[in-house]
């Protein structure tokens, strides 16, 4: 568990706000609904269960968890797989 | 011996100066006798063609170098990139010859930044000092294709690469494979992870990715994106070597700088070159043909930072200074708000443009850029209160550092600097009473097709 943190690609996030519901202590939405995430290691297990949760239940992807030492976020996926999670993510909407 | 010694350093004139007088002049040199990237036939001459350029220099001998020698020596320059980020240009080098897979070189010629001139004027003038650039790059990690990604509207520097590439066809022998990249328009599309999605294939939108483009880039193949200025540099390290790079420019960001500058001085868009440790107030006297410190300064591109314009005057264009002042040298462009302009009106101008240029992807920069500029024209209209303005500071806190690149990061410093700068300015308008700028009043040049995001 040591040194693993939560992280966000913001250009993913949609502003659903589940992620909040999960794991309040480390999410917060701005005034538009869009999540911002505490980037720091996670120190609590109780905290890094409700962070992964909170990657499951997002609905595009936005979130993951990394090892605190990697240096970045969430690896970008090719272009194909990322304009199928956008589809999905738009009929996920409107169902 | 190194290949450093002996015939690499011919008694080459690089002090050539330029058939303007200084202060008329597009093509100025500040601080120094000599220039480098700009060094050789005036501007009035056009592009320079490769006998010329051949004729000017000493031959690129890249068959001399080992890869590492090269890296080595680029390290010992201590060049910084020039696209902004000023990121050590060896360490994108090694990290891209370290990784898996043959690299691919990118020349990064968007310069999506409106008033500044200084790329487009290297590619006009010297297109074969940038593309020995890129061959440099490629010789040092080990490439056989380089990309000039650019964007194909700069007719005159389209044309001018394009035919410095048809001319280095002729008449050498095959190796490294150059081909032009038409670059979509727009402010964010010169981002690095922005350049390799294009090349990916995918549209050119920045993207918030785990790994360096050199390290995994295009086609997961190391990625090494460099800006034009970076790469025009390489081309003399590697004739002269790091140590006749390092006599200009300060220990800190040796070798020297192409600036551009805007607004109101005698000529915008001059680009000059400084070799020395100079101050603003010399560029601006020498080049821009400014006796006074003008009102203020913006430093580093539109979304770069406001300095006070006595404090700028004194203020000497090097890294660590400016960063004391809270500034960036940025792209390099030296944007001049004269006594006689509102600096919260244009301001709002800029940030209106900004928001605008959004690529729409990540919330914060697509809603909340266009709401801080709403509140900001409502100040500078004088409909605003001390509650908006508050109201601006929050909302900029919550803009600020999110989204997959630096695009509102950078829009909220220009405004935090701007409220930082234009504080009696701002309390004129705070209080109702009328400001001396005509309102809407450009001073900086912004792209005639832009359109607000709505």
């Amino acid at each position: 568990m040591a040194g693993m943190r939560l992280v966000i690609d913001g250009s993913r996030c949609d502003g659903h706000g589940i992620c909040l519901l999960v794991c309040p202590e480390l999410v917060s939405l701005d005034e538009w609904g869009y999540a911002s995430v505490d980037e720091q290691p996670i120190t609590e297990k109780t905290i890094l269960a409700r962070a992964r949760r909170a990657v499951t239940a997002c609905p595009v992807g936005a979130l993951a968890i990394l090892p605190a030492t990697a240096p970045a976020p969430p690896v970008r996926r090719a272009a194909s797989s990322a304009r199928l999670a956008d589809q999905w993510a738009a009929t996920a909407r409107v169902s | 011996m190194t290949p450093l010694d002996a015939p690499r350093r011919p008694g080459i004139d690089l002090a050539a100066p330029s058939d303007e007088p200084a202060g008329r002049t597009r093509f100025g040199v500040v601080g120094g006798r000599g220039t480098r990237l700009l060094a050789g036939p005036p501007r009035s001459q056009g592009r320079e063609a490769l006998a010329d350029h051949d004729r000017r220099l000493p031959p690129l001998d890249l068959g001399w170098w080992s890869p590492t020698e090269l890296r080595d020596e680029i390290r010992a320059s201590g060049l910084l990139g020039r696209g902004g980020g000023q990121f050590p240009a060896a360490t994108k080098l090694d990290v891209a010859a370290a990784a898996a897979g043959t690299p691919i070189v990118v020349v990064n010629a968007t310069e999506g930044e409106p008033a500044s001139r200084k790329d487009k004027t290297l590619l006009e003038l010297r297109p074969h000092l940038v593309l020995d650039g890129a061959d440099v790059v490629a010789a040092a990690v080990g490439a056989h294709e380089v990309v000039v990604y650019l964007h194909r509207s700069r007719g005159r520097s389209t044309a001018a690469v394009e035919e410095a590439i048809q001319q280095r066809r002729l008449g050498r022998p095959p190796g490294v494979r150059m081909r032009v990249v038409d670059a979509p328009g727009g402010y964010v599309t010169g981002e690095t992870s922005a350049v390799v999605s294009f090349l990916d294939g995918a549209g050119a939108l920045p993207r918030r990715t785990a790994v360096p483009a050199a390290v995994t880039g295009v086609g997961h193949r190391p990625t090494v994106v460099n800006n034009v200025e970076t790469v025009a540099h390489l081309a003399l390290v590697a004739r002269y070597g790091a140590r006749w790079f390092r006599e200009s420019g300060s220990p800190q960001s040796p070798g020297s700088t192409l600036v551009t500058l805007a607004g109101a001085v005698g000529v915008p868009g001059a680009v000059a070159e400084t070799l020395g440790p100079v101050t603003i107030g010399e560029i601006l006297a020498t080049v821009g043909g400014l006796d006074t410190p003008p009102r203020a300064v913006l430093l580093g591109g539109y979304a770069g930072t406001w300095i006070d314009g006595e404090v700028a005057w004194r203020t000497p264009l090097e890294r660590h200074a400016l960063r004391a002042a809270g500034a960036s040298l940025g792209c390099g462009l030296i944007a001049v708000l004269g006594h006689d302009a509102c600096g919260l009106a244009e301001t709002a101008r800029l940030l209106r443009w900004l928001a605008g240029q959004s690529a729409g992807q990540c919330g914060p920069c697509f809603l909340g850029l266009p709401a801080l500029s709403a509140i900001l024209d409502e100040v500078v209209a004088g409909t605003a209160g001390r509650r908006d303005l508050r109201r601006i500071c929050d909302m900029a806190m919550s803009v600020r550092g999110r989204g997959a690149c630096g695009h509102p990061t950078g829009s909220v410093g220009l405004l935090d600097s701007a409220i930082e700068t234009f504080d009696p300015e701002l309390r004129r308008h705070l209080r109702r009473q009328s400001c001396e700028a005509a309102p809407g009043k450009g001073y900086f040049p912004l792209p005639a097709d832009y359109r607000v995001r709505a």
